[in-house]
């Protein structure tokens, strides 16, 4: 078990961003979300789901600069999430909207939603931005190459490699005809 | 001496009955004692993500430069540590009967929550204005020879009258200086005339005050009463902790210059807690 200090983070902030509701132009309210202390110095931070909506969750430490947590959630039920952090300042907040054709939580990570190249589940658990083409310094989020082995993020996506990982190299497959 | 502008008003001093004690200590500003330590969950990790951040904070202390540099974000998925709900809060802290809450209301001074403005001119007079309840239409504005600033600090005190009433105050109290010569230039230099205010004259010495409102509020004048006991009590200790307190902020603005502070790395742990009905809830400590 590791241990640490024990600190008052967390303002008790919490908000929503509603991002376009296509298609539907008086959608469901969304139910606020409840932030929560939890055991052993972690937050809950849970929500009712609408049907059919697609959840996305930032998390700030200065309140200007906003990064996506590294998973998507969808539809309607409860959501219930665990965090920690040792900031001694963290915000949270849901990011949601309703898209026509994402009817399940496998076409809202499938799906991309920049239209640059990479699916929205590879944007969000490699630090970009599913709603931004360049969200980094790097160029394109679909040329950017983070670990600098040559295979820009759509290759090592279409490849199936870790783009953060240059000793994860492509896949060699062997074809045997008989 | 205070060169005082205005003309002769009729000088308060605070009830010679009435008594004040602050409850509690008063913050200097040593750092308050680290919290316990608290046991993390030993986290599975599943994913990571890393990023570097060019980061620009506000500075710690006014008068410092921003704090600036690259800060390292991880982000790391992972397993569910499988944490039970936290307890709910015992029934009986809830449901307790309105007749039980009325007696131990009773008992208690009457609380006063008192939201206060005090402008310090030149560290030796202080314009106060006063608002009860923090209600606007009952503020009472008074000129006192008490350096306000012996108050910052301190969050609530009572006093008791010479009838016998307990008096319980809750302060929120905004404090600013003004130099009167440094205004003067400062608005000088953009060719503007600095329209002193008229600061009555008052003795040195015990606390007194005059009061500047027409027909002020009489609970509201009761405060700046008892504010005035408290100090007439307590101020040499106040003076001493104010100075006590200053000293440590420069203290440890000159620590910070000489030691910049550098933006501190991040690691954020995110999980999925699953259907909250597959959960336990943690037993009542």
């Amino acid at each position: 078990m590791k241990r640490s200090d024990a600190r008052q983070w967390f303002l008790p902030v919490i908000f929503t961003v509603a991002l376009a509701s296509q298609g539907n132009s008086d959608p469901e309210p969304q139910p606020q979300m409840d932030f929560t202390q939890g055991l052993q110095g972690t937050f809950n931070a849970d929500w009712e789901g609408i049907a059919a909506r697609t959840y996305f969750m930032q998390f700030s430490t200065n309140l200007v600069d906003w990064h996506f947590a590294p998973f998507i959630d969808f539809g309607d039920g409860e959501h219930n999430r665990g965090i920690e952090s040792d900031s001694d300042k963290f915000f949270l907040r849901l990011y949601y909207g309703d898209f026509p054709g994402i009817n399940s939580l496998d076409d809202a990570m499938n799906a991309d939603f920049d239209g640059d190249g990479l699916s929205n589940i590879f944007e969000v658990t490699h630090g970009y931005h599913p709603f931004d083409i360049e969200s980094t310094a790097g160029g394109p989020d679909a040329s950017h190459d983070p670990d600098a082995d040559g295979l820009g993020n759509a290759t090592e996506q279409a490849s199936g490699t870790n783009p953060m990982n240059k000793d994860n190299t492509l896949l060699q497959l062997e074809v045997i005809v008989d | 001496m205070f060169c005082g502008q205005g003309s002769a008003q009729e000088v308060k001093t605070p009830p010679v009955g009435t008594v004040t004690a602050i409850p509690g200590v008063i913050q200097v500003a040593a750092p308050p004692e680290p919290a316990a330590a608290v046991e993390k969950p030993d986290f599975q990790i599943e994913g990571t993500q890393v990023k570097l951040i060019d980061v620009v904070e506000s500075p710690p202390m006014p008068g410092l430069p921003p704090v600036s540099g690259t800060m390292t974000l991880k982000v790391h998925s992972v397993a569910d540590p499988g944490l039970p709900d936290p307890p709910r809060p015992p029934e009986s802290a809830i449901s307790a009967g309105t007749e039980d809450f009325a007696e131990y209301t009773g008992e208690q001074p009457k609380a006063h929550f008192a939201f206060i403005s005090a402008t310090v001119y030149d560290r030796s007079r202080t314009r106060l204005t006063c608002y009860p309840r923090g209600g606007g239409e009952k503020g009472v504005t008074v000129w006192s020879n008490v350096d306000f600033n012996h108050f910052s600090g301190i969050s609530a005190f009572e006093a008791k009258g010479s009838d016998g009433e307990i008096r319980s105050y809750h302060l929120m109290m905004g404090i600013g200086n003004e130099t009167t010569e440094g205004r003067r230039e400062l608005l000088a230099e953009h060719g503007i005339e600095w329209e002193m205010p008229e600061i009555p004259t008052l003795p040195d010495g015990p606390p007194v005050f005059v009061v500047e409102s027409q027909d002020p509020d009489t609970e509201t004048l009761e405060l700046v009463e008892d504010l005035h006991a408290l100090y007439r009590d307590e101020g040499k200790r106040m003076a001493e902790l104010s100075a006590a307190r200053e000293k440590a902020y420069e203290d440890k603005k000159a620590y910070l210059l000489a030691n910049p502070p550098k933006p501190k790395d991040v690691t954020v742990h995110f999980w999925n807690r699953g259907d909250s009905s597959t959960r336990p809830e943690a037993e009542q400590p």
